[in-house]
Protein backbone atom coordinates (compact mmCIF):
# COMPACT_ATOMS: atom_id res chain seq x y z
CA UNK A 1 0.00 0.00 0.00
CA UNK A 2 2.84 2.37 0.83
CA UNK A 3 4.44 1.93 -2.58
CA UNK A 4 1.12 2.47 -4.28
CA UNK A 5 0.55 5.61 -2.27
CA UNK A 6 3.98 6.96 -3.17
CA UNK A 7 3.32 6.21 -6.81
CA UNK A 8 0.07 8.15 -6.65
CA UNK A 9 1.89 11.04 -5.05
CA UNK A 10 4.51 11.06 -7.79
CA UNK A 11 1.78 10.96 -10.42
CA UNK A 12 0.10 13.98 -8.87
CA UNK A 13 3.41 15.74 -8.32
CA UNK A 14 4.34 15.47 -11.96
CA UNK A 15 0.85 16.27 -13.13
CA UNK A 16 -0.38 19.57 -14.44
CA UNK A 17 -3.94 20.18 -13.41
CA UNK A 18 -6.15 22.81 -15.02
CA UNK A 19 -8.00 25.41 -12.97
CA UNK A 20 -10.89 25.84 -12.69
CA UNK A 21 -11.91 22.19 -12.95
CA UNK A 22 -13.33 19.42 -10.81
CA UNK A 23 -10.10 17.56 -11.57
CA UNK A 24 -8.20 20.24 -9.63
CA UNK A 25 -10.30 19.59 -6.52
CA UNK A 26 -10.11 15.83 -7.03
CA UNK A 27 -6.33 16.14 -6.94
CA UNK A 28 -6.61 17.98 -3.62
CA UNK A 29 -9.03 15.35 -2.33
CA UNK A 30 -6.53 12.60 -3.21
CA UNK A 31 -3.83 14.42 -1.25
CA UNK A 32 -6.18 14.82 1.70
CA UNK A 33 -6.82 11.09 1.76
CA UNK A 34 -3.07 10.42 1.70
CA UNK A 35 -2.55 12.82 4.60
CA UNK A 36 -5.23 11.39 6.84
CA UNK A 37 -3.04 11.62 9.95
CA UNK A 38 -2.52 15.33 9.40
CA UNK A 39 -6.20 16.02 8.80
CA UNK A 40 -7.20 13.87 11.78
CA UNK A 41 -5.04 16.14 13.91
CA UNK A 42 -6.95 19.16 12.62
CA UNK A 43 -10.21 17.38 13.45
CA UNK A 44 -13.23 16.13 11.56
CA UNK A 45 -14.75 18.54 9.07
CA UNK A 46 -18.34 18.28 7.87
CA UNK A 47 -19.68 20.86 5.47
CA UNK A 48 -20.48 21.55 1.84
CA UNK A 49 -18.32 24.27 0.33
CA UNK A 50 -18.88 25.98 -3.00
CA UNK A 51 -16.38 27.93 -5.04
CA UNK A 52 -17.69 30.33 -7.66
CA UNK A 53 -15.36 31.85 -10.22
CA UNK A 54 -16.97 34.82 -11.94
CA UNK A 55 -14.79 34.68 -15.05
CA UNK A 56 -14.53 30.93 -15.58
CA UNK A 57 -14.17 29.05 -18.89
CA UNK A 58 -15.67 30.95 -21.82
CA UNK A 59 -15.81 33.92 -19.50
CA UNK A 60 -18.85 32.42 -17.80
CA UNK A 61 -19.40 31.81 -14.11
CA UNK A 62 -18.05 28.48 -12.95
CA UNK A 63 -19.32 26.78 -9.80
CA UNK A 64 -18.06 23.72 -8.00
CA UNK A 65 -19.30 22.15 -4.78
CA UNK A 66 -17.24 19.75 -2.69
CA UNK A 67 -18.39 17.87 0.36
CA UNK A 68 -16.13 17.60 3.40
CA UNK A 69 -17.04 14.37 5.14
CA UNK A 70 -14.97 13.87 8.30
CA UNK A 71 -11.43 13.47 6.89
CA UNK A 72 -12.24 13.17 3.20
CA UNK A 73 -13.67 15.27 0.43
CA UNK A 74 -16.36 13.53 -1.56
CA UNK A 75 -18.98 14.51 -4.09
CA UNK A 76 -16.97 17.01 -6.10
CA UNK A 77 -19.19 18.33 -8.86
CA UNK A 78 -19.84 21.29 -11.08
CA UNK A 79 -23.12 22.93 -10.13
CA UNK A 80 -25.47 25.66 -11.25
CA UNK A 81 -27.12 28.56 -9.43
CA UNK A 82 -30.04 26.27 -8.64
CA UNK A 83 -27.74 24.08 -6.52
CA UNK A 84 -26.44 26.91 -4.36
CA UNK A 85 -28.81 26.30 -1.40
CA UNK A 86 -27.11 22.93 -0.94
CA UNK A 87 -23.84 24.64 -0.05
CA UNK A 88 -23.21 25.65 3.54
CA UNK A 89 -21.20 28.59 2.28
CA UNK A 90 -19.99 30.02 -0.99
CA UNK A 91 -16.63 31.60 -1.73
CA UNK A 92 -16.82 33.65 -4.89
CA UNK A 93 -14.16 35.67 -6.61
CA UNK A 94 -12.39 36.18 -9.92
CA UNK A 95 -9.81 33.98 -11.54
CA UNK A 96 -6.96 36.40 -10.91
CA UNK A 97 -7.51 36.38 -7.14
CA UNK A 98 -7.51 32.60 -7.12
CA UNK A 99 -4.40 32.55 -9.27
CA UNK A 100 -2.56 34.90 -6.92
CA UNK A 101 -3.48 32.72 -3.96
CA UNK A 102 -2.38 29.51 -5.67
CA UNK A 103 0.89 31.13 -6.75
CA UNK A 104 1.49 32.31 -3.19
CA UNK A 105 0.87 28.83 -1.83
CA UNK A 106 3.15 27.32 -4.48
CA UNK A 107 5.93 29.82 -3.75
CA UNK A 108 5.55 29.14 -0.03
CA UNK A 109 5.80 25.37 -0.62
CA UNK A 110 2.34 24.77 0.75
CA UNK A 111 2.04 27.88 2.95
CA UNK A 112 0.27 30.96 1.61
CA UNK A 113 1.76 34.37 2.29
CA UNK A 114 0.25 36.29 5.18
CA UNK A 115 -2.04 38.18 2.80
CA UNK A 116 -3.14 35.18 0.77
CA UNK A 117 -5.15 32.97 3.09
CA UNK A 118 -8.83 32.33 2.43
CA UNK A 119 -9.73 34.06 5.67
CA UNK A 120 -7.61 37.13 4.88
CA UNK A 121 -8.93 37.44 1.35
CA UNK A 122 -12.56 37.03 2.39
CA UNK A 123 -12.61 39.00 5.66
CA UNK A 124 -13.18 42.43 4.09
CA UNK A 125 -15.74 41.05 1.64
CA UNK A 126 -13.37 41.62 -1.24
CA UNK A 127 -11.65 40.21 -3.29
CA UNK A 128 -13.32 37.01 -2.08
CA UNK A 129 -16.97 37.24 -1.09
CA UNK A 130 -18.05 34.74 1.53
CA UNK A 131 -21.80 34.29 1.78
CA UNK A 132 -24.51 31.81 2.56
CA UNK A 133 -28.25 31.47 2.47
CA UNK A 134 -28.05 30.74 6.21
CA UNK A 135 -25.73 32.65 8.58
CA UNK A 136 -25.39 29.56 10.72
CA UNK A 137 -24.07 27.61 7.74
CA UNK A 138 -21.76 30.47 6.81
CA UNK A 139 -20.23 30.08 10.26
CA UNK A 140 -19.10 26.60 9.17
CA UNK A 141 -16.38 28.37 7.17
CA UNK A 142 -15.08 29.77 10.46
CA UNK A 143 -15.51 26.50 12.37
CA UNK A 144 -13.56 24.43 9.83
CA UNK A 145 -11.28 27.14 8.52
CA UNK A 146 -7.96 25.43 9.14
CA UNK A 147 -9.03 22.18 7.47
CA UNK A 148 -10.29 24.07 4.42
CA UNK A 149 -7.09 26.13 4.21
CA UNK A 150 -4.84 23.08 4.54
CA UNK A 151 -6.96 21.30 1.92
CA UNK A 152 -6.30 24.15 -0.55
CA UNK A 153 -2.63 24.39 0.49
CA UNK A 154 -2.01 21.00 -1.08
CA UNK A 155 -2.21 22.64 -4.51
CA UNK A 156 1.51 23.23 -4.03
CA UNK A 157 2.06 19.54 -4.73
CA UNK A 158 1.17 19.84 -8.42
CA UNK A 159 1.36 22.42 -11.17
CA UNK A 160 -1.80 24.37 -11.85
CA UNK A 161 -2.45 25.49 -15.40
CA UNK A 162 -4.64 28.48 -16.16
CA UNK A 163 -6.93 29.42 -19.02
CA UNK A 164 -5.20 31.49 -21.66
CA UNK A 165 -6.11 35.08 -22.09
CA UNK B 1 -24.52 -4.72 65.89
CA UNK B 2 -22.92 -1.74 64.23
CA UNK B 3 -25.10 1.35 64.33
CA UNK B 4 -24.94 4.45 62.21
CA UNK B 5 -24.46 6.61 65.26
CA UNK B 6 -21.45 4.52 66.24
CA UNK B 7 -19.90 4.78 62.76
CA UNK B 8 -20.39 8.52 62.51
CA UNK B 9 -19.37 8.96 66.11
CA UNK B 10 -16.17 7.00 65.51
CA UNK B 11 -15.04 9.33 62.74
CA UNK B 12 -11.81 11.09 63.58
CA UNK B 13 -12.24 14.77 64.46
CA UNK B 14 -11.27 17.26 61.80
CA UNK B 15 -7.68 18.47 62.04
CA UNK B 16 -7.42 21.56 64.17
CA UNK B 17 -5.73 23.63 61.45
CA UNK B 18 -8.75 23.11 59.19
CA UNK B 19 -10.92 24.48 61.98
CA UNK B 20 -8.76 27.47 62.68
CA UNK B 21 -10.71 29.62 60.21
CA UNK B 22 -13.98 30.51 61.98
CA UNK B 23 -15.94 30.47 58.71
CA UNK B 24 -14.68 27.00 57.84
CA UNK B 25 -15.39 25.78 61.34
CA UNK B 26 -18.96 27.07 61.20
CA UNK B 27 -19.59 25.59 57.76
CA UNK B 28 -18.13 22.27 58.82
CA UNK B 29 -20.25 22.08 61.97
CA UNK B 30 -23.36 22.93 59.96
CA UNK B 31 -22.50 20.29 57.36
CA UNK B 32 -21.94 17.60 59.96
CA UNK B 33 -25.16 18.52 61.73
CA UNK B 34 -27.08 18.35 58.47
CA UNK B 35 -25.79 14.94 57.50
CA UNK B 36 -26.07 13.51 61.03
CA UNK B 37 -29.39 14.93 62.09
CA UNK B 38 -31.37 16.27 59.12
CA UNK B 39 -30.66 13.91 56.23
CA UNK B 40 -31.69 10.59 57.76
CA UNK B 41 -32.13 8.51 54.61
CA UNK B 42 -28.49 7.79 53.92
CA UNK B 43 -28.06 6.50 57.44
CA UNK B 44 -31.09 4.26 57.12
CA UNK B 45 -29.79 2.87 53.82
CA UNK B 46 -26.37 2.30 55.32
CA UNK B 47 -27.91 0.47 58.26
CA UNK B 48 -29.99 -1.69 55.95
CA UNK B 49 -26.90 -2.63 53.96
CA UNK B 50 -24.86 -3.38 57.05
CA UNK B 51 -27.66 -5.59 58.35
CA UNK B 52 -27.71 -7.48 55.06
CA UNK B 53 -23.97 -8.00 55.15
CA UNK B 54 -24.30 -9.14 58.75
CA UNK B 55 -26.85 -11.74 57.71
CA UNK B 56 -24.58 -12.90 54.86
CA UNK B 57 -27.33 -12.43 52.29
CA UNK B 58 -27.48 -10.88 48.83
CA UNK B 59 -29.96 -8.38 47.43
CA UNK B 60 -29.62 -8.85 43.65
CA UNK B 61 -32.25 -6.16 43.03
CA UNK B 62 -29.92 -4.68 40.45
CA UNK B 63 -30.52 -7.76 38.26
CA UNK B 64 -34.21 -6.95 37.95
CA UNK B 65 -34.63 -5.64 34.39
CA UNK B 66 -38.24 -4.53 34.68
CA UNK B 67 -38.53 -0.92 33.62
CA UNK B 68 -35.11 -1.00 31.99
CA UNK B 69 -34.34 -0.57 28.30
CA UNK B 70 -32.50 -3.87 28.22
CA UNK B 71 -32.05 -5.14 24.67
CA UNK B 72 -32.25 -1.71 23.06
CA UNK B 73 -29.38 -1.54 20.61
CA UNK B 74 -27.74 1.60 19.33
CA UNK B 75 -25.86 1.52 16.07
CA UNK B 76 -22.56 3.35 15.68
CA UNK B 77 -22.07 5.52 12.61
CA UNK B 78 -18.94 5.50 10.45
CA UNK B 79 -17.14 7.80 12.89
CA UNK B 80 -17.94 5.88 16.07
CA UNK B 81 -20.76 5.97 18.57
CA UNK B 82 -21.95 9.55 18.96
CA UNK B 83 -24.71 11.05 21.08
CA UNK B 84 -26.63 11.56 17.84
CA UNK B 85 -26.44 7.78 17.23
CA UNK B 86 -27.43 7.07 20.82
CA UNK B 87 -30.36 9.45 20.76
CA UNK B 88 -31.93 7.83 17.70
CA UNK B 89 -33.30 5.26 20.11
CA UNK B 90 -36.50 6.37 21.78
CA UNK B 91 -35.39 4.71 24.99
CA UNK B 92 -32.33 6.89 25.41
CA UNK B 93 -33.05 9.81 23.12
CA UNK B 94 -36.33 11.04 24.59
CA UNK B 95 -35.44 14.32 26.20
CA UNK B 96 -38.07 15.68 28.58
CA UNK B 97 -39.36 19.23 28.10
CA UNK B 98 -39.24 19.55 31.87
CA UNK B 99 -37.48 17.05 34.10
CA UNK B 100 -38.50 16.10 37.60
CA UNK B 101 -35.27 14.28 38.35
CA UNK B 102 -33.02 16.43 40.50
CA UNK B 103 -30.48 13.72 41.24
CA UNK B 104 -27.70 11.86 39.48
CA UNK B 105 -29.75 8.91 38.17
CA UNK B 106 -29.00 8.78 34.43
CA UNK B 107 -31.71 9.34 31.84
CA UNK B 108 -32.71 5.89 30.55
CA UNK B 109 -31.86 4.02 33.75
CA UNK B 110 -34.26 2.12 36.06
CA UNK B 111 -34.83 5.10 38.29
CA UNK B 112 -38.56 5.61 38.83
CA UNK B 113 -38.78 3.04 41.60
CA UNK B 114 -36.06 4.79 43.59
CA UNK B 115 -37.63 8.25 43.41
CA UNK B 116 -38.47 8.28 47.14
CA UNK B 117 -34.98 7.26 48.20
CA UNK B 118 -32.85 9.37 45.90
CA UNK B 119 -31.59 12.68 47.25
CA UNK B 120 -32.83 15.96 45.85
CA UNK B 121 -30.01 18.21 44.71
CA UNK B 122 -31.42 21.64 45.44
CA UNK B 123 -28.86 23.30 43.19
CA UNK B 124 -30.33 21.56 40.14
CA UNK B 125 -32.87 24.24 39.35
CA UNK B 126 -32.61 24.49 35.56
CA UNK B 127 -35.23 21.88 34.83
CA UNK B 128 -36.64 22.99 31.46
CA UNK B 129 -35.11 21.87 28.19
CA UNK B 130 -35.91 25.25 26.58
CA UNK B 131 -33.28 26.96 28.74
CA UNK B 132 -30.35 24.84 27.59
CA UNK B 133 -31.15 23.01 24.38
CA UNK B 134 -30.13 23.71 20.81
CA UNK B 135 -30.71 21.40 17.87
CA UNK B 136 -27.00 21.44 16.96
CA UNK B 137 -25.82 20.57 20.46
CA UNK B 138 -24.80 16.96 19.84
CA UNK B 139 -23.02 17.81 16.58
CA UNK B 140 -21.14 20.71 18.15
CA UNK B 141 -20.08 18.57 21.10
CA UNK B 142 -18.60 15.93 18.78
CA UNK B 143 -16.93 18.68 16.78
CA UNK B 144 -15.49 20.25 19.90
CA UNK B 145 -13.96 16.96 21.01
CA UNK B 146 -12.16 16.28 17.74
CA UNK B 147 -11.03 19.84 16.99
CA UNK B 148 -9.18 20.55 20.22
CA UNK B 149 -5.67 21.99 19.97
CA UNK B 150 -2.86 22.67 22.37
CA UNK B 151 -1.55 26.17 22.93
CA UNK B 152 1.71 24.76 24.24
CA UNK B 153 2.66 22.79 21.13
CA UNK B 154 0.47 23.89 18.22
CA UNK B 155 1.70 27.49 18.13
CA UNK B 156 5.24 27.99 16.73
CA UNK B 157 6.28 30.12 19.71
CA UNK B 158 9.97 29.91 18.87
CA UNK B 159 9.27 31.77 15.62
CA UNK B 160 7.63 34.74 17.35
CA UNK B 161 9.39 37.98 16.48
CA UNK B 162 7.67 41.18 17.63
CA UNK B 163 7.41 43.69 14.76
CA UNK B 164 8.00 47.04 16.49
CA UNK B 165 7.52 48.42 19.98
CA UNK B 166 4.25 50.26 19.32
CA UNK B 167 2.76 47.24 17.56
CA UNK B 168 3.95 44.94 20.34
CA UNK B 169 2.45 47.20 23.01
CA UNK B 170 -0.85 47.15 21.09
CA UNK B 171 -0.65 43.36 20.73
CA UNK B 172 0.01 42.95 24.46
CA UNK B 173 -2.87 45.29 25.35
CA UNK B 174 -5.22 43.38 23.03
CA UNK B 175 -4.00 40.11 24.54
CA UNK B 176 -4.71 41.46 28.02
CA UNK B 177 -8.26 42.38 26.96
CA UNK B 178 -8.79 38.96 25.40
CA UNK B 179 -7.51 37.27 28.55
CA UNK B 180 -10.17 39.16 30.54
CA UNK B 181 -12.81 38.13 28.02
CA UNK B 182 -11.87 34.47 28.19
CA UNK B 183 -12.21 34.37 31.95
CA UNK B 184 -15.88 35.28 31.78
CA UNK B 185 -16.45 33.10 28.73
CA UNK B 186 -15.32 30.12 30.81
CA UNK B 187 -16.88 31.22 34.08
CA UNK B 188 -20.37 31.83 32.65
CA UNK B 189 -20.90 28.19 31.60
CA UNK B 190 -19.35 27.03 34.88
CA UNK B 191 -21.93 29.09 36.78
CA UNK B 192 -24.70 27.14 35.07
CA UNK B 193 -23.35 23.66 34.46
CA UNK B 194 -23.94 22.54 38.03
CA UNK B 195 -27.45 24.02 38.03
CA UNK B 196 -28.56 22.15 34.89
CA UNK B 197 -30.36 18.91 35.69
CA UNK B 198 -28.42 15.82 34.53
CA UNK B 199 -31.25 14.83 32.17
CA UNK B 200 -29.75 17.50 29.90
CA UNK B 201 -26.28 16.01 30.03
CA UNK B 202 -25.68 16.78 26.35
CA UNK B 203 -25.88 20.47 27.18
CA UNK B 204 -23.69 20.04 30.27
CA UNK B 205 -21.10 18.20 28.19
CA UNK B 206 -21.05 20.85 25.47
CA UNK B 207 -20.66 23.59 28.06
CA UNK B 208 -17.73 21.70 29.54
CA UNK B 209 -16.14 21.66 26.08
CA UNK B 210 -16.75 25.41 25.85
CA UNK B 211 -15.01 25.85 29.20
CA UNK B 212 -12.03 23.89 27.89
CA UNK B 213 -11.95 26.07 24.76
CA UNK B 214 -12.05 29.25 26.81
CA UNK B 215 -9.37 27.97 29.18
CA UNK B 216 -7.15 27.37 26.16
CA UNK B 217 -7.88 30.84 24.79
CA UNK B 218 -7.09 32.46 28.14
CA UNK B 219 -3.88 30.44 28.19
CA UNK B 220 -2.82 31.34 24.64
CA UNK B 221 -3.42 35.10 25.02
CA UNK B 222 -1.63 35.18 28.37
CA UNK B 223 1.27 33.38 26.75
CA UNK B 224 1.21 35.69 23.72
CA UNK B 225 1.41 38.83 25.88
CA UNK B 226 4.40 37.49 27.75
CA UNK B 227 6.19 35.48 25.04
CA UNK B 228 7.22 38.52 22.99
CA UNK B 229 8.99 40.09 25.95
CA UNK B 230 6.26 42.68 26.49
CA UNK B 231 3.76 41.51 29.06
CA UNK B 232 0.23 41.80 30.29
CA UNK B 233 -0.84 45.44 30.34
CA UNK B 234 -3.99 47.28 31.43
CA UNK B 235 -7.36 45.79 32.37
CA UNK B 236 -10.37 47.69 31.07
CA UNK B 237 -12.67 48.79 33.92
CA UNK B 238 -15.48 49.72 31.52
CA UNK B 239 -15.40 46.37 29.80
CA UNK B 240 -15.12 44.45 33.05
CA UNK B 241 -18.54 45.86 33.96
CA UNK B 242 -19.84 44.33 30.74
CA UNK B 243 -18.26 41.01 31.69
CA UNK B 244 -19.87 41.20 35.13
CA UNK B 245 -23.25 41.83 33.51
CA UNK B 246 -22.82 38.73 31.35
CA UNK B 247 -21.85 36.61 34.34
CA UNK B 248 -24.84 37.77 36.38
CA UNK B 249 -27.48 37.27 33.66
CA UNK B 250 -30.71 36.15 35.35
CA UNK B 251 -31.30 33.04 33.21
CA UNK B 252 -29.11 30.69 31.21
CA UNK B 253 -30.92 31.58 27.98
CA UNK B 254 -30.47 35.30 28.55
CA UNK B 255 -26.82 34.90 29.47
CA UNK B 256 -26.20 32.60 26.51
CA UNK B 257 -27.67 35.24 24.22
CA UNK B 258 -25.49 37.93 25.76
CA UNK B 259 -22.31 35.85 25.89
CA UNK B 260 -22.53 33.49 22.92
CA UNK B 261 -24.53 35.45 20.35
CA UNK B 262 -23.55 39.03 21.08
CA UNK B 263 -20.26 38.90 23.01
CA UNK B 264 -18.66 35.92 21.32
CA UNK B 265 -20.02 37.07 17.97
CA UNK B 266 -18.01 40.24 18.53
CA UNK B 267 -14.92 38.30 19.60
CA UNK B 268 -15.35 35.93 16.63
CA UNK B 269 -15.14 38.93 14.30
CA UNK B 270 -12.02 40.16 16.12
CA UNK B 271 -10.46 36.72 15.72
CA UNK B 272 -11.37 36.76 12.02
CA UNK B 273 -9.83 40.18 11.74
CA UNK B 274 -6.68 38.69 13.24
CA UNK B 275 -5.54 38.52 9.63
CA UNK B 276 -5.23 42.32 9.74
CA UNK B 277 -4.35 42.70 13.39
CA UNK B 278 -1.46 40.23 13.30
CA UNK B 279 1.93 41.11 11.98
CA UNK B 280 3.42 37.63 12.21
CA UNK B 281 2.31 34.17 11.15
CA UNK B 282 2.47 33.15 14.81
CA UNK B 283 -0.22 35.64 15.79
CA UNK B 284 -2.31 34.73 12.75
CA UNK B 285 -2.20 31.07 13.73
CA UNK B 286 -3.40 31.93 17.24
CA UNK B 287 -6.34 33.93 15.91
CA UNK B 288 -7.34 31.30 13.32
CA UNK B 289 -7.36 28.47 15.83
CA UNK B 290 -9.34 30.52 18.35
CA UNK B 291 -11.77 31.54 15.59
CA UNK B 292 -12.74 27.92 14.95
CA UNK B 293 -13.61 27.35 18.62
CA UNK B 294 -15.44 30.64 18.96
CA UNK B 295 -17.66 29.90 15.96
CA UNK B 296 -18.93 26.76 17.73
CA UNK B 297 -19.97 28.81 20.75
CA UNK B 298 -21.74 31.37 18.58
CA UNK B 299 -23.50 28.58 16.71
CA UNK B 300 -24.74 27.05 19.97
CA UNK B 301 -25.92 30.42 21.25
CA UNK B 302 -27.88 31.15 18.09
CA UNK B 303 -29.87 27.93 18.14
CA UNK B 304 -30.25 27.97 21.93
CA UNK B 305 -31.96 31.35 21.57
CA UNK B 306 -34.18 29.91 18.83
CA UNK B 307 -35.01 26.88 20.96
CA UNK B 308 -35.92 29.08 23.93
CA UNK B 309 -38.13 31.46 21.98
CA UNK B 310 -39.96 28.61 20.25
CA UNK B 311 -40.50 26.49 23.35
CA UNK B 312 -41.45 29.19 25.85
CA UNK B 313 -44.99 28.60 27.14
CA UNK B 314 -45.89 32.24 26.51
CA UNK B 315 -43.90 33.03 23.39
CA UNK B 316 -44.93 36.68 23.19
CA UNK B 317 -43.92 37.31 26.79
CA UNK B 318 -40.60 35.51 26.24
CA UNK B 319 -39.95 37.65 23.17
CA UNK B 320 -40.82 40.86 24.99
CA UNK B 321 -38.59 39.97 27.94
CA UNK B 322 -35.70 39.03 25.67
CA UNK B 323 -36.01 42.29 23.75
CA UNK B 324 -35.93 44.23 27.02
CA UNK B 325 -32.86 42.25 28.06
CA UNK B 326 -31.21 42.82 24.66
CA UNK B 327 -31.88 46.58 24.86
CA UNK B 328 -29.61 46.70 27.90
CA UNK B 329 -27.26 43.90 26.80
CA UNK B 330 -26.39 45.63 23.55
CA UNK B 331 -25.49 48.81 25.39
CA UNK B 332 -23.34 46.82 27.78
CA UNK B 333 -21.48 45.13 24.94
CA UNK B 334 -21.06 48.52 23.25
CA UNK B 335 -18.59 49.35 26.01
CA UNK B 336 -16.14 46.91 24.44
CA UNK B 337 -15.49 48.65 21.19
CA UNK B 338 -15.80 52.15 22.61
CA UNK B 339 -13.29 51.70 25.42
CA UNK B 340 -9.93 53.23 24.44
CA UNK B 341 -8.02 50.34 26.03
CA UNK B 342 -9.62 48.04 23.47
CA UNK B 343 -10.46 50.30 20.56
CA UNK B 344 -7.11 52.06 20.27
CA UNK B 345 -4.86 48.98 20.21
CA UNK B 346 -7.15 47.60 17.50
CA UNK B 347 -6.73 50.82 15.51
CA UNK B 348 -2.95 50.80 15.96
CA UNK B 349 -2.74 47.20 14.75
CA UNK B 350 -5.16 47.81 11.87
CA UNK B 351 -3.24 50.91 10.83
CA UNK B 352 0.13 49.20 11.19
CA UNK B 353 1.53 51.54 13.81
CA UNK B 354 0.71 54.42 16.16
CA UNK B 355 1.48 56.95 13.40
CA UNK B 356 -1.35 55.49 11.33
CA UNK B 357 -3.93 55.15 14.08
CA UNK B 358 -6.36 57.30 12.08
CA UNK B 359 -6.08 54.93 9.13
CA UNK B 360 -6.61 52.08 11.55
CA UNK B 361 -9.92 53.58 12.60
CA UNK B 362 -11.18 52.88 9.10
CA UNK B 363 -10.49 49.20 9.72
CA UNK B 364 -12.24 49.40 13.09
CA UNK B 365 -15.22 51.05 11.41
CA UNK B 366 -15.40 48.21 8.91
CA UNK B 367 -15.00 45.63 11.69
CA UNK B 368 -17.85 47.30 13.58
CA UNK B 369 -20.18 47.09 10.58
CA UNK B 370 -19.33 43.38 10.20
CA UNK B 371 -19.95 42.69 13.89
CA UNK B 372 -23.34 44.42 13.91
CA UNK B 373 -24.55 42.90 10.63
CA UNK B 374 -23.52 39.35 11.60
CA UNK B 375 -25.18 39.83 14.99
CA UNK B 376 -28.43 40.93 13.34
CA UNK B 377 -28.25 37.99 10.91
CA UNK B 378 -27.84 35.53 13.78
CA UNK B 379 -30.76 37.13 15.63
CA UNK B 380 -32.86 36.77 12.45
CA UNK B 381 -31.85 33.10 12.28
CA UNK B 382 -33.01 32.61 15.86
CA UNK B 383 -36.38 34.22 15.15
CA UNK B 384 -35.40 37.28 17.18
CA UNK B 385 -35.77 40.31 14.92
CA UNK B 386 -33.58 43.09 16.28
CA UNK B 387 -33.23 45.09 13.08
CA UNK B 388 -35.68 47.80 14.10
CA UNK B 389 -34.90 47.62 17.80
CA UNK B 390 -31.11 47.34 17.86
CA UNK B 391 -29.66 49.90 20.27
CA UNK B 392 -26.13 49.59 18.91
CA UNK B 393 -25.36 52.12 16.20
CA UNK B 394 -25.13 50.40 12.82
CA UNK B 395 -22.25 52.67 11.89
CA UNK B 396 -19.33 53.25 14.18
CA UNK B 397 -19.71 56.52 16.11
CA UNK B 398 -16.36 57.91 15.00
CA UNK B 399 -16.02 61.47 13.77
CA UNK B 400 -13.17 61.00 11.30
Amino acid sequence: MAAESAATERAIDSETVPFPSTHWFEALAAKMTEQRDHFEKLGACDCVAQLTIWDGPNDEEWRCQFVFDEFDVTGIREVTVADEPEADFILETDLETWREMVDSIFDGQGQPGLDHTLNRLSMPGTPIRLWSHDPLNRDAFYRFNQTIQHFINNCASFTTTWPEG
Amino acid sequence: MTSVENIVGDLAPLPTDAMSDPAIATDTREYIHRYRNVHQQWGELLQKNLDRLDRGSFDLGWMDLEGSNWGTKVKPSSRGLTYTDMNRSKAYGTIPEVTEFRNFAPRGSVRDRYADQLPVIDEYDVLAKMHVWSDNLETLYEEAKVRQWNSTTDIPWHELKPASEDLEIATCQLSTFLTEVEFVAGDFPSRWIYRIAPDFFEAKNFLVSQMMDEARHMEVFRKRAIAGGGGLLHPSPAFEWALKAILESPTHSQGTFLLNVLGEGLVLSIFRAGEFLSKTHVDKEIFRLCMQDEARHVSYGTLELKSYLEAAPDQQAALTDMHAFADLGEQIILTALTDPYILEPLAVLMGDGIKHIDDGMEGVTFLWATIVEEYLQRCDRAGFDRREKCTIPLEYPWAA
